[in-house]
């Protein structure tokens, strides 16, 4: 009998759980790398042997791809460091409900001894569309007030809360003073990243705003990439350093679903203004096309060897 | 208290029972009128608090209305059975038989009333279910009563031992007044056990020992001098000898049925009459002599009889018995029918030879099935959500499970059972809403734990129905195809209902039918009632000794 006691006891105390059609609503309007980040063609996992010195001659491996790609996982790990953590909330069911938002948290910051941080998402809008708010917010031990580490809005489409339109903006000089961070970010007044999921292209672009008089040579740093329905996609960064030469520099590659691409690099501002190079690969990754515009510049292969990609 | 007598006093007993009744009986004196016979059986196996159900008591009424009905004289008119019905009951009866009885005697009939109670007995009253009648004032009612002769017999006692008792606690006896010096006239009474001893059932008999052996004697094994009728003290004699004898060996200890009598005028009272009848089976006088048993068909001993010298005559009704003789090496077992209106005549040479291992008694075996003990199942099920599906918004899938059951039989008394259950359950499910667009498909599993109590009705049936209550936890979880989705599970007590019907497949094996109608409280995005049902086949094992 007390047995049974215990039982119906225990039993009693274990109803409940995170049983929630609606939190799937919430989950999926929060951004996920996933969905953001850059994707090359799946046969360019494999990695290509750079045999040469430069990109000089066609039939060689691309040495245009080969940055193409390290762009793209600089793209993509930059994306991880303030999706990742909600990639990491979202595996877990919301702490708490409260009508229409949802909380994870607070958690203690395992890299931040002394802190614990939220995520907090709430439908804040539904005309014309659904429109969602959400932050992911620090605060130390044993104080009242959080402050925002990631904040974000998400417009979901008409038909889907899955799709839509957002901004992520990470204040980082409005926390830099409090919570412990890698080095590079201690240079950064700002990150904001804006993405469209809602038609294809899928774009997501990035945008550093450098600390002044910061180490790196950078004052800013954009990236921008998309992705076609096709499994087509683009990636293109810019940067404006300190060099007078090469004070704003423009790059944009672009490539087929087969791994065939283009990446043309152009000086936009500084002493060399208006100096390109275009480099042309094949679905194995060998130069098809390679040439300089400046004086004494290169030239190797046929123009017409290389791809066309509309619409990037 | 009722003394028991030494074994060398019972013959000189039965004859001085014998001469007092010839002596002093009204019943069968030709210079009256007719004689009419009433008679009231009363049977309950329930006596209420402090006691424990017994098995036969309301069968051992049914079988002695049977008898009395079809031997007695006694008109289905003038008969009552009462079977588990209370005290009120009973008089009100009683009241209506004593008015007939009086306008029987206004019209110049005789009358007698037999009286014939089998039940609890406890602290001085006869235990009718919840409801007691003073044995005293039973006695004064039957002593006042208005028929010329009245017979009451009592099958009674106190609780016992280890075999079939007539389950009552350590109590008071059972006194019924054997002094013949009452001023009351022209009764007999008649009890099953000495007022120290438990009146025992049995399952071979099906019955209690002294009902049975009574019943038995007035279907022709007491006609001592065979003119083929039964008289009361033949009747009483025989039961008396056959329910010591059948008890001698018994964890009770001997029971010794009693008498008391307060009579005025002379001839005995024929109880039964077998000749009349002239239905049943003959045991010629070439047959060799012994005991024979008259086995029903589910294996109980219905009757028997000790054939001596002359031939002997049991007033059997209709139907096919399986006859057994027993040696001292073996037995004799054969088959006789006996029709309906004719007499059948056993030829023992068409019995055969059988091993005491093929004992064709098997019993009621009531004993066994209504004791405490366990059982264990296989179940499998289909549990239905009572809410929209989850394609059109609903919270949770419909899904097939798997599980045992372990339960303990009679555990808060005669078929009451507890019982512990779990079951695993599996199904897939979409959750669906308007703002997701597409849906989420996931993969569903379900845990159950539960107790239940219930009822079972006839459980020595092959068909035996219950009903109870169960509590129940349910785990839910759902993992969802697609991984930005956490996994989500839900847990919930849930009060329900349990109905099903078990069909007997053998001794222990059973194929049982079971619903379940269980409420389920959700509570996470709102408060929903909702709830479940679940439909399912069980094979059943029950570990009966």
């Amino acid at each position: 009998m007390r047995l049974l006691l215990l039982f119906t006891v225990l039993a009693l105390t274990a109803c409940g759980g995170t049983w929630s059609n609606r939190d799937l609503e919430f989950v999926a309007a929060l951004p996920s790398r996933a969905a953001l980040s850059a994707k090359l063609p799946a046969s360019a996992t494999s990695t290509q042997p750079l045999s040469r010195s430069d990109g000089l001659n066609a039939g060689e491996p691309s040495q245009a791809f080969a940055e193409t790609k390290k762009a793209v996982t600089d793209f993509n790990g930059l994306l991880d460091f303030f999706l990742g953590v909600l990639d990491t909330v979202r595996a877990v069911p919301p702490t708490s409900r409260d009508g229409e938002s949802r909380t994870w948290g607070p958690f203690t910051a395992k890299d931040n001894p002394g802190f614990e941080f939220q995520v907090t998402i709430a439908l804040i809008g539904t005309e014309p569309q659904d429109t969602y708010g959400w932050k992911l917010q620090a605060r130390r031990l044993g104080t009242p007030a959080f402050f925002d580490v990631v904040r974000g809005a998400f417009q979901a489409s008409a038909e889907t809360v899955r799709k839509g339109m957002g901004q992520i903006e990470v204040p980082v000089k409005d926390f830099r003073d409090q919570l412990k961070l890698g080095e590079p970010f201690n240079q950064l007044d700002s990150i904001q990243l804006g993405y469209v999921t809602s038609s294809f292209p899928n774009t997501s672009t990035l945008a550093f705003t450098f600390t002044p008089g910061n180490t790196s040579g950078f004052s800013s740093l954009g990236y921008a990439a998309k992705r076609a329905e096709d499994g087509s996609g683009a990636m293109g960064f810019s940067l404006k350093t300190t060099d007078v030469n090469t004070t704003r520099l423009d790059v944009i590659s672009k490539w087929r679903a087969d791994g065939a691409g283009i990446s043309i690099a152009t000086v936009g501002e500084g002493n060399y203004r208006g100096a390109t190079k275009v480099e042309c690969w094949n679905a194995s990754f060998k130069v098809t096309f390679f040439k300089e515009n400046w004086p004494g510049g290169r030239e190797s292969g046929t123009q017409a060897d290389c791809v066309s990609i509309e619409g990037l | 208290m009722t003394p028991s007598l030494p074994a060398s006093f019972v013959r000189a007993r039965h004859v001085l029972l014998a001469c007092l009744v010839a002596s002093t009986a009204l019943a069968d004196a030709p210079a009256t009128g007719p004689l009419r016979r009433f008679a009231l059986f009363v049977g309950n196996n329930e006596g209420g608090e402090g006691t424990r159900p017994l098995l036969y008591a309301a069968d051992d009424a049914r079988r002695m209305h049977d008898v009395m009905l079809r031997l007695g004289g006694t008109a289905q008119s003038d008969a009552m059975l009462l079977v588990n019905d209370s005290s009120d009951d009973v008089l009100t009866a009683l009241s209506e038989l004593e008015r007939r009885a009086r306008d029987a005697r206004t019209r110049g009939d005789r009358t007698s009333l037999f009286f014939y109670y089998s039940g609890h007995a406890k602290d001085g009253a006869l235990r009718l279910g919840n409801t007691k009648l003073p044995m005293e004032s039973v006695k004064a009612r039957l002593a006042q009563g208005p028929t010329d002769m009245r017979v009451a017999v009592f099958d009674a006692c106190r609780s016992g031992s280890l075999t079939r008792t007539k389950g009552v606690r350590k109590a008071p006896a059972f006194e019924v007044e054997t002094d013949a010096t009452r001023a009351a006239k022209g009764l007999v009474i008649l009890t099953s056990s000495a007022s120290d001893e438990d009146s025992q059932e049995s399952d071979a008999i099906g019955a209690s020992y002294f009902s049975y052996h009574l019943a038995s004697g007035l279907l022709g094994s007491a006609d001592q001098n065979g003119d083929g009728r039964v008289s009361l003290a033949e009747a009483y004699a025989y039961a008396y000898e056959r329910t010591v004898a059948s008890t001698a060996d018994s964890a009770a200890g001997p029971q010794h049925p009693t008498f008391s009598f307060d009579l005025a005028g002379n001839g005995d009272l024929m109880l039964t009459d077998v000749v009349q009848r002239n239905e049943g089976l003959r045991i010629p006088g070439d047959a060799p002599p012994g005991t024979y048993f008259l086995i029903d068909r589910r294996g109980v001993v219905v009757a028997e009889i000790t054939k001596t010298e002359p031939e002997r005559m049991i007033a059997l009704s209709p139907g096919t018995y399986t006859v057994k003789r027993r040696l001292t090496d073996r037995l004799r077992v054969g088959e006789v029918r006996i029709a309906d209106g004719q007499i059948s005549t056993l030829n023992e040479n068409e019995l055969k030879n059988a091993k005491f291992s093929d004992d064709p008694v098997k019993g009621t075996g009531l004993t066994t099935v209504y004791s405490r003990h366990w059982s264990i199942s296989a179940s499998g099920q289909y549990q239905a959500i009572f809410d929209a599906p989850t394609a059109s918004g609903g919270l949770f899938p419909s899904a097939p499970m798997v599980g045992g059951e372990a339960t303990v039989h009679n555990f808060f008394g005669r078929g009451f059972a507890w019982s512990f259950d779990g079951q695993y359950g599996w199904s897939t499910g979409v959750v669906a809403s308007p703002r997701l667009g597409s849906p989420a498909g996931y993969r569903y599993s379900l845990i159950t734990v539960g107790t239940s109590l219930f009822y079972e009705w006839n459980e020595e049936g092959t068909w035996v129905p219950f009903l109870g209550a169960r509590l129940g936890l349910s785990i839910m979880n759902r993992e969802f195809d697609e991984a930005i989705f956490p996994r989500q599970s839900f847990t919930t007590m849930s009060p329900g209902v349990v109905a099903g019907l078990k069909y007997r497949l053998g001794r222990s094996f059973g194929l049982v039918a079971r619903g379940r109608v269980h409420y389920l409280l959700y509570n996470v995005d709102e408060t929903r009632s909702l709830g479940f049902a679940e439909v399912g086949l069980m094979l059943n094992y029950e570990f009966r000794d």
